[in-house]
């Protein structure tokens, strides 16, 4: 009888404890196979939120934009941003860039006042950046030039405004004096974060350029690259390139430099790391539990066995199998219920919309958890290491006690 | 082919020190049947568990086959007995998860011997001990008797210089234990093995060819038949 049969064969003495302790593992694994799934898909949703709404993989804005931000500093901008723009659609590392204009607003509604947040854009550009199609509730989109809008489901609702109605705006333009003009709402939007769907209303790029009085100019361009790898070059190439246009006033950045987002990703990684671990050390302890009560319940047997010429060694690796068999049938379950639960879900979403209500986070309303293949795999490694190792501990001691007194151990 | 020379075993319980052996000596032939008799707490089992390398002395040395004991590191002493020494338990100490077959031909694996060799030696010693026909039962589907005898052939399957048994009928009725006596004499005079067994059963020594008795730690009388 080899070392491994006998242990396998151990394992089957008290059923239910092995089952009780494999469960500990195997609910540990599915738990992190479906939260490393949860946070693959959330990393990535608001990644993708935060290139497709917020920053692009590059953003270039006007040097002291982002410093002024708070106040809509109209006047550092890009001009001449058609030219611009011509320029970097010419570069192949380039997948898309669009021109964009922020603002903020105030609509009139008969007595009542309500904020808005209008983002100026390029439709026909827009079509390669954001999810057009799907945001889109009713109606359509704005023509280029037309004094249209579309709305976000929410601000509509609080405007009291359906696809065909008007509203009056008024904002502040480029020159710090106030403008004001009347809207045709074309469409609703529903837009992927739910934060965005209370304040936001689109229209055209250049009814926005005419509305806040700023001719061919942009307040910033955001820029989809080929690769999202080459980050920081095409960065050092961009800025290389503004420097040589003459335009040393303009500055194109990372996303990873821009705001809190990549901070907020890193974060929810660490996050979900640390409760990764959380639930693999609940499950340690089970198995530690298991293999210290199975391991002096069977002090006598290991004082025979060592009687029989069993090594400290031999024993040890006896208790550490045991241990490594439940786990990896745990463990192997456990990644395999995970990956159950984790595909359909990855297929059809999982709809956050009542948690993400309110939330300022680009977070989307329905999650698609993403099964990252290596991370499963690291799962499963892991789980079975740890649930094997675990039993080193008790095993250990129990084999530096002298034969004799083991013996005398009932 | 044993010696046994001045050998002290003191024991430490809480603040007081028990004084199991006090200068025992003592040496033991080859082929030998030897019952050590006493009262409890006279040193039988002490004494076994140094001879079978499965404790050690305070001083004094055991010499087995001409080799010292002292002073071998755990491992070379667990390697010492899986090939000299075969051990026969009061309460049978099988491997509950393992049938007959497996608890005997487990000792013989643990030198390295599988295959056919393997198989056929272990069919073939528990036959000799009476098993033939039960290899397959685990021990809870054996009589006390039964698991006495894997027991014996677990001890004697690889061969060894010598078998210990520690009161190795006190479990088991008197027809059964008088059984394995006379099973044990056997493999003794037909493999020549030294058995040495701890008892204070008067059946078991009216089977030893040599009586050794001990009193407080010292051999009381050391008498052959």
């Amino acid at each position: 009888m080899r070392l491994a049969g006998l242990a396998f064969r151990n394992i089957q003495r008290n059923r239910r404890r092995s089952l009780l302790s494999g469960a500990a593992i195997g609910v540990a694994a599915l738990a992190i196979v479906f939260m490393f799934a949860l946070k693959e898909g959330m990393i990535e949703d608001i990644a993708g939120n935060v290139f497709k709404y917020v920053t692009g993989h590059l953003r270039i804005r006007h040097a002291e934009y982002d410093a002024n931000e708070e106040l809509n500093p109209l006047h550092l901008r890009i001009e001449d941003s058609s030219r611009l723009l011509a320029q970097l659609e010419r570069r192949g590392e380039i997948a898309a860039a669009v021109p964009r204009i922020p603002f903020f607003t105030a609509f009139y509604r008969g007595e009542r006042t309500v904020n808005g947040y209008g983002l100026g854009v390029d439709f026909r550009r827009e079509a390669g950046v954001m999810d057009l199609d799907r945001m889109l509730q009713a109606g359509g989109y704005p023509e280029a030039g037309a004094r249209q809008a579309v709305l976000s489901v929410g601000l509509a609702e609080e405007l009291g405004l359906g696809v065909g109605g008007k509203v009056t705006l008024l904002t502040k333009n480029m020159y710090l004096g106030m403008s004001g003009m009347t809207l045709q709402v074309t469409g609703l939007v529903r837009l992927p974060v739910a934060g965005f769907n209370n304040r936001l209303f689109l229209l055209p790029l250049d009814t926005a350029q005419s509305l806040l009085k700023m001719g061919d100019s942009v307040t910033e361009i955001l820029i989809l690259l080929q690769d999202r790898g080459a980050l920081e070059p095409e960065a050092a190439a961009l800025n290389h390139l503004l420097a040589a246009g003459g335009r040393q006033d303009l500055a194109a950045t990372a996303w990873t430099r821009l705001g809190s987002w990549y901070s907020l990703i890193r974060y929810t990684d660490a996050a979900y790391n640390l409760m990764a671990l959380f639930f693999l050390v609940l499950g340690t302890t089970v198995i530690i539990n298991t293999t210290m009560m199975v391991v002096y319940e069977r002090m006598r047997e290991i004082g025979t066995v060592s009687a029989l010429g069993m090594t400290q060694g031999q024993i040890v690796r006896l208790f550490f199998l045991e241990a490594f068999f439940i786990g990896a049938i745990a463990s192997l379950s456990g990644t395999l219920l995970g990956i159950g639960i984790t595909v359909p879900l990855s297929l059809h979403g999982l709809d956050i919309s009542k948690l993400s209500e309110g939330m300022s986070l680009e977070v989307s309303n329905v999650l698609y958890p993403r099964l990252n293949w290596k991370s499963t795999l690291l799962v499963f490694l892991y789980a079975v290491t740890v649930a094997s190792l675990a039993s080193l501990f008790p095993s250990l001691r129990a084999t530096r006690i002298e034969p004799v007194e083991a013996l005398r151990r009932v | 082919m044993i010696k046994v020379d001045n050998v002290f075993k003191d024991y430490r319980v809480g603040e007081t020190v028990v004084h199991a052996l006090r200068g025992l000596s003592l040496e033991v032939e080859r082929g030998e049947f030897l019952s050590i008799a006493g009262p409890s707490g006279s040193g039988k089992s002490t004494l076994l568990n140094l001879i079978g390398c499965l404790d050690t002395a305070t001083s004094g040395e055991i010499y087995i086959c001409g080799q010292a004991v002292s002073g071998r590191s755990k491992k070379e002493l667990a390697l010492f007995r899986r090939e000299r020494i075969g051990f026969v338990f009061q309460s049978f100490n099988l491997i509950p998860v393992l049938s007959a077959y497996e608890n005997v031909s487990f000792v013989l694996s643990l030198l390295g011997e599988n295959g056919s060799r393997l198989k056929e030696r272990t069919l073939g010693i528990l036959e000799e001990v009476g098993l033939a026909g039960l290899e397959d039962r685990r021990p809870a589907e054996l009589s006390g008797g039964q698991q006495q005898r894997v027991a014996i052939a677990r001890a004697l399957i690889k061969e060894p210089d010598l078998v210990l048994a520690d009161e190795p009928t006190a479990n088991l009725d008197s027809a059964n234990g008088r059984e394995i006596l006379k099973l044990m004499l056997e493999c003794n005079q037909r493999h020549g093995t030294t058995f040495i067994f701890s008892t204070h059963d008067p059946m078991v020594m009216e089977y030893a060819r040599r009586l050794v008795g001990l009193q407080d730690g010292k051999v009381s009388r050391d008498e052959r038949k």
